[in-house]
């Protein structure tokens, strides 16, 4: 299987594309969590970019405000921005792990993997601080959903 | 430039990705000053940081035009370096990552012109 995708990428060594995302995510869970943060990266930049175009409707005035505040003023927004909270969560505290164990802080760094691919990161501790920052990034998200089952209530 | 030139492929790449790592720092930090505010737990709640008599005071406040000038480079820098990284991984001829360059960086300068232009009349 290697060696046919090899000979397909042969002018881009190592280069899979987005089909390397997904193509070896049998291995382990920081795969998943790698193509989440890919999609939640890719999803977050849109909406900040939607979310600084939105948010300089200030600078004109209380009226411009209103008119675009009142746009975004229902349900379907609410979903979204739960949604965006939670990959907003994700993101972070993943972020922080990769951050953590890339620079060998409190964990040995990351090795090349070579034959016969021992994944590293189950060991150390690793793989528990894994687990740890998922755990922060749903009781972090308790907050957010308790503020919109406010609003929704 | 030679980012922007070469695609980073060249020599700056490990820059870039040091670059991304110092700013998601900052944002870890400066994004908690500006989600607290939509807590009700700790903050005004999301209904009431959304009204326009909050949103005035926060525009007086040079802490928060502080906070979001921070977070406007920040955020901005490290998402459109993401979306360059994730491209970069479909588009690997040299022309098209300088195109794809090019491109992200003049909407990268756009939209940092229109969030600048925002919190400077906020805080006039």
């Amino acid at each position: 299987m290697f060696a046919k995708r090899e000979r397909k990428y042969k002018s881009t060594p190592n280069r899979l594309g987005v089909k390397g995302w997904y193509g070896s995510l049998k291995y382990n869970m920081e795969k998943y969590l790698y193509l989440l943060h890919r999609i939640t990266g890719v999803g977050l930049a849109a909406f900040v970019i939607l979310h600084v175009i939105l948010m300089s409707s200030r600078m004109f005035g209380e009226e411009a405000y209103h008119q675009i505040h009142g746009l975004l003023m229902n349900p379907y927004t609410d979903i979204g921005m739960v949604i965006v909270t939670a990959a907003l969560l994700f993101h972070g505290f993943n972020g922080i792990r990769l951050l953590l164990h890339e620079y060998g802080i409190l964990f040995v760094r990351p090795k090349r993997p070579v034959y016969p691919y021992r994944v590293s990161v189950k060991s150390s501790g690793v793989r528990l601080f894994t687990i740890l920052m998922i755990i922060l990034a749903v009781l972090f998200f308790i907050p957010v959903l308790y503020e919109y089952i406010i609003i929704w209530w | 430039m030679s980012i922007l030139s070469y695609g980073g492929e060249i020599m700056k790449e490990s820059y870039i990705r040091l670059i991304q790592y110092l700013l998601a720092a900052v944002i870890v930090v400066a994004i908690a000053f500006h989600l607290q505010l939509f807590s009700s737990l700790i903050g005004p709640g999301y209904i009431k940081a959304q009204t326009w008599e909050e949103v005035a005071s926060r525009m007086d406040n040079p802490f928060y035009d502080g906070v979001y000038a921070v977070l406007l480079f920040t955020v901005l820098t490290h998402a459109f370096i993401g979306v360059r990284n994730v491209l970069f991984e479909f588009i690997t001829s040299r022309v098209g990552r300088v195109v794809t360059s090019w491109t992200l960086f003049i909407i990268y300068v756009i939209i940092l012109l229109l969030g600048i232009a925002e919190i400077v009349a906020s805080a006039s």
